[in-house]
């Protein structure tokens, strides 16, 4: 059938021949102060603010059509941030909240390889050590400026907790039934 | 004395009855019915005005309001009536205390869904000839009524109307069920009918479902009343749900200094019925997110997946190759749930875009350029109740009387003759 007028919304960064990729995930480039395997960049969108944007419209999807490595990323990133949400739901004040969400970002990564890994089928097996370092180096980037950036939003220093009701909401939806 | 017909649209969510001639009906009711407990309840002696148990029953909002006490059910399931004693009894209440006419005197315009059974209508002929002794009877298709509506209503600039000018796709979105009728020369083409299990209610069902997963404190009470009405005042179609949560998101500084959140937010005050409490709640992106479920049903349905846009296109696909671009062309809405703000332009830019993409691929396979087709969705101001309108316009018009079946008629043919009702008289 010709173009659907139903589409979740995907990664500009998805064409695979721009950029390496690890286990399935494309490297990206990140606008980020840590170091990792993220090739760098200054300016512009990058897909970690893609996938914040993104969020809100995806999560409500019942269905998503991964097109592309990159794609693989917003996976990862959307149900990354849903579960920052769903923490703070549960903690008990914003000071609980913060120390949560910190904890959950210093959570080390698994190894895509190990069984019971969230995504399943999506992820490919490393082909040697290194891919899968470079995996979990990458993801570890994603989490910081992830998570750096949606606190900002929720907990923003200029105009406070406006926004913060509005985003939890969305914290009681699994995204594609996935959960971390 | 030619007194005023009696127009009654049951739907399944609401009723609409009035006179022929109005712009809008006298009375817009819930089709609901409370009747009395069959439990054996111990009537104390200071009962209600109707000592009759028989009596005993309350329509429309009545009845919801008298849901501690009595049995409250709808009587209309996905347009068809699943209930005659139940609809006879609203029928009664509706003439004798509603309208308060002698329905000797008057003739009815009554409306049924297409793909209706002829024993239906036999049915309804039936109730009405022999209950309530009307002079006269018409039963329009509901689909036919609103494009009628659209041809010869007040709006319109037709002189001269026929038969061929009653062509077009109606899209009817009310409180229960989405239909689509393409009518073709006045007759709904039956096979290419399509029903979305998706309407008002569910959007509003959603609507509270976010309100309360946002913890808003909602009455329980009065929940799905709220929900209406944020829904009703302050919906709307966006254009890009991404882009649209980037509008709530931006923030504006006021001369004070301090930052203000987007004026897309909005509040909303319920004062409670019953207890008489004011709350107060936010209201946020469930203003366009709850409309939203026509173009992406995803969000609300388990199983439904096409938009509103595919499953139009696919109705006119699916019609008779020569009716396909009066079909486009003369798209109508009606019902309540297609008020939505830009639900038009939305609804007319998605399928445009889907007979231009067919249109470029049948250009590349065969080299020749057909007439574009400009698709158009028509809005009118009588949106809402487009079907109860064209009852009115038809009941009042000059040939209405030639093509209204009597009571001689009946009493000496039988309901067999209920079973057609053109809404052109032969020879027109």
């Amino acid at each position: 059938m010709q173009a659907s007028s139903v589409v979740s919304y995907h990664s500009a960064f998805n064409d695979e021949s721009q950029f390496q990729s690890a286990c399935g995930f494309a490297l990206a480039p990140l606008r980020t102060k840590t170091s990792g395997p993220a090739p760098k960049m200054d300016e512009g969108e990058d897909i970690v603010d893609e996938a914040i944007s993104q969020f809100r419209a995806n999560i409500l999807f019942k269905n998503y059509q991964v097109r592309g490595p990159a794609d693989k990323v917003i996976i990862y990133l959307t149900v990354y941030i849903q579960k920052i949400l769903e923490t703070i739901a549960k903690s008990n004040n914003d000071q609980d909240a913060k120390r949560n969400v910190l904890a959950l970002m210093n959570e080390a990564v698994p190894s895509p390889s190990a069984p019971g890994f969230f995504m399943g089928n999506l992820v490919l097996k490393g082909r040697g050590s290194g891919e899968e370092e470079k995996f979990r180096g990458y993801c570890k980037q994603l989490k910081e400026e992830c998570a750096g950036r949606l606190m900002n939003i929720l907990y923003n220093p200029q105009y406070g907790t406006m926004d913060l009701k509005f985003w939890l909401a969305f914290a009681k939806r699994k995204f594609l039934k996935l959960s971390m | 004395m030619n007194l005023a017909t009696v127009v009654i649209d049951n739907g399944t969510g609401y009723t609409k009855m009035g006179y022929a001639g109005n712009m809008e009906p006298s009375y817009l009711i819930p089709t609901a019915i409370a009747d009395s407990r069959q439990k054996g309840a111990t009537k104390v002696s200071n009962q209600t005005e109707f000592k009759n148990p028989e009596l005993d029953f309350y329509i429309g909002d009545e009845a919801y309001a008298h849901q501690k006490t009595h049995d409250v059910k709808t009587i209309i399931r996905s347009g068809q009536i699943e209930d005659w004693e139940a609809m006879e009894k609203f029928w009664h209440r509706a003439i004798y205390s509603y309208l308060r006419c002698e329905p000797e005197e008057h003739r009815f315009i009554l409306t049924e869904p297409p793909m209706n059974t002829p024993e239906n209508r036999e049915q309804m002929a039936e109730i009405m000839f022999e209950t309530f002794n009307v002079k006269g009877l018409f039963i329009g298709v509901q689909a036919t009524l609103a494009l009628y509506a659209q041809l010869c209503g007040p709006e319109s600039t037709n002189k001269s109307i026929s038969q061929a000018d009653l062509s077009g796709t109606v899209i009817d979105s009310g409180d229960g069920v989405t239909h689509v009728f393409p009518v073709s020369d006045g007759f709904v083409i039956g096979s290419c009918v399509r029903h979305i299990p998706l309407a008002g209610r569910d959007i509003t069902k959603f609507i509270l479902q976010h309100l309360r997963d946002r913890g808003e404190k909602i009455p329980s009470d009065d929940a799905l009343d709220i929900a209406q009405k944020v829904k009703e005042r302050y919906g709307y179609v966006c254009k890009d749900v991404v882009k649209e949560y980037q509008k709530f998101d931006k923030k504006t500084v006021d001369e004070s200094g301090r930052v203000q959140q987007s004026n897309k937010f909005k509040k909303y005050t319920h004062k409670s019925a019953v207890t008489g409490e004011t709350t107060e709640i936010d209201v946020g992106y469930e203003r366009f997110l709850g409309p939203e479920m026509f173009f992406h049903p995803e969000f609300i349905h388990q199983d439904w997946r096409s938009p509103l846009d595919e499953i139009v296109d696919n109705a006119i696909q699916s019609s008779p190759i020569d009716t396909r671009r009066k079909l486009y062309e003369n798209i109508v809405l009606s019902g309540g749930s297609t008020l939505f703000t830009d639900f038009d332009n939305r609804l007319k830019k998605q399928i445009q875009e889907r007979v231009d993409d067919r249109f470029k691929q049948y250009q590349q396979l065969t080299g020749q350029a057909p007439k574009p087709i400009n698709v158009n969705v028509s809005q009118n101001m009588v949106q809402r109740y487009a079907v109860w309108f064209g009852g009115s316009v038809l009941g009042s018009s000059d040939h209405f009387p030639k093509i209204c079946h009597s009571r001689e008629d009946y009493m000496e043919r039988g309901p067999s003759i209920c079973r057609h009702n053109p809404v052109f008289p032969a020879g027109f």
